[in-house]
């Protein structure tokens, strides 16, 4: 490689590494606690998924339209905006809001035992959790923060890129692993650096890259809406508002919703006026049926006024895209043993992210020059 | 690359292919594993514990064999 691509090189990963490190140290400190977000909860005493015996509510229980109107008897006045299903257990959710466009600040979340209709209570919130939580999706700057995390998060990978093309060149003369901790401090510090970063390479583009795809997710929703949406419901009479006293019966939804999907579970049903339907349709999300399609989400669009099904298709690749890349940057999909490995993942990273602020912390002057010098030559060659 | 004869071409130099041996296997293990998890359970799961343990393994195995500084070293 020449010197002079090498300097390009280093100079972009002195960059991209500068101006995102204080975010992703965040990221990674918030993300610790919430890999563990179920076990944490069920020691609060609120883990309702293992402690209601029954059939899941995805599959039965009390009448859907029941469900709603326990639900308005707890919040009079206002209108049904989701519900949601567990695969597991009775627990069901519903959440209201003033109005059919309400935002997510005036939501109301709801939770529901499906097998004896009983109320569980507002869902628990405002705990650490919810604050973590905040701070690692938006820090509480809404959907501008959530962009700024976003293109940090781009930045990340590209950090991680020009990390590994410096690799090459330093590590000629280094066997793989090499710690030469006997060296200089700054020595010892890069070994780890290097050693770490390449170690976690795979893992940290992937949580990386899919912490990016989700910041940028909610105008995904809005073109699929604008779009795909617009395009089923167009073919179907338009979509002309219903009122939310005008709604028809759910439980006759969700059954011609079941028939055109026979075999699916369901995972949440979206109420008309929100942004995850139309202003006149019920939207029922599916689940895929096998393991790696449960992620993906199929919605059949039902009449809210007749409950007839209009149109079920499957969601845009880039939706789908979306939506595989949750699982993989929660790291919540494979049991315990995949969150203690995810941990220890992340703790390596904020070593490589924490290596690298010493490293650039403790140069000296003329120090790019002897880097990249360094970087040329091979670790062991002239000038290390 | 350098021509034959520069003065930075001398014997102990790795080819990109050498350099990239073991962090390209254990990229490929950590994608494997990354996507074994989500395609299902029981045996899927633990092939995915064991495919992302690997660079913890490494990171492992590099630090015993470390080179420490020569106030820790028996002389």
């Amino acid at each position: 490689m020449q010197r002079s691509t090498i300097r390009a090189w280093y100079l972009v990963h002195k960059w991209s590494s500068i101006v995102p490190t204080v975010f992703l140290l965040m990221l990674c400190v918030t993300g610790l606690p919430l890999i563990f977000h179920d076990e944490i909860e069920a020691l609060e005493g609120v883990d309702y998924e293992t402690a209601l015996p029954g059939a899941p509510s995805a599959e039965g229980g009390v009448a859907l339209d029941t469900m709603v109107e326990t639900a308005l008897a707890e919040r009079p006045g206002e209108v049904p905006l989701f519900m949601a299903f567990s695969q597991e257990s009775p627990l069901l959710t519903v959440t209201t809001g003033p109005t059919p466009d309400a935002a997510g600040e005036d939501m109301t979340l709801l939770f529901f035992d499906r097998a004896t209709g009983r109320s569980l209570g507002p869902a628990p919130g405002g705990g650490v959790m919810d604050f973590l939580l905040q701070l690692h999706t938006d820090m509480f700057l809404g959907q501008p923060g959530m962009w700024l995390l976003g293109a940090m998060g781009a930045l990340f990978v590209v950090a991680l890129v020009s990390g590994t093309v410096l690799y090459a060149p330093f590590m000629r003369r280094l066997r793989f692993g090499k710690l030469r901790l006997d060296r200089s401090r700054r020595v010892g510090r890069l070994d780890q650096h290097n050693l770490a970063g390449i170690v976690v390479l795979a893992w940290a583009l992937v949580v990386g890259g899919t912490g990016m795809i989700n910041a940028f997710a909610d105008p995904l929703t809005d073109a699929w809406r604008e779009g795909e949406l617009a395009a089923m419901t167009a073919r179907h009479g338009g979509a002309d508002p219903v009122a939310p006293e005008d709604y028809g019966s759910l439980d006759r939804a969700m059954a011609s919703a079941r028939a055109a999907l026979p075999g699916r579970s369901p995972q949440f049903i979206a109420f008309p006026g929100g942004e995850w339907s139309t202003a006149r349709h019920y939207a029922v999300f599916f689940q895929g049926d096998r393991p790696l399609t449960q992620h993906l989400l199929t919605p059949a669009l039902i009449d809210a006024r007749g409950g007839e099904l209009v149109d079920a298709r499957a969601m845009p690749a880039l939706n789908q895209a979306l939506m595989m890349s949750k699982p993989l940057h929660f790291g919540d999909y494979g049991g315990l043993p995949l969150k203690i490995v995810w941990a220890l993942l992340t703790l390596v990273t904020i070593w490589v992210l924490w290596t690298g602020v010493l490293l650039w912390w403790r140069r000296s002057p003329g120090a790019v020059e002897r880097r990249v010098s360094e970087i040329a030559g091979g670790a062991e060659g002239r000038l290390a | 690359m350098k021509a034959r004869g520069s003065p930075l071409r001398r014997r102990g130099r790795r080819s990109v292919l050498r350099v990239f041996a073991i962090p390209a296997i254990l990229f490929a293990a950590s994608l494997a594993g990354l996507v074994l998890g989500l395609t299902g359970d029981g045996l899927r799961d633990a092939l995915a514990w064991l495919l992302l343990s690997l660079p913890l393994l490494a990171i492992g195995v590099a630090w015993r064999r470390r080179g420490l500084p020569s106030r820790y070293r028996k002389t």
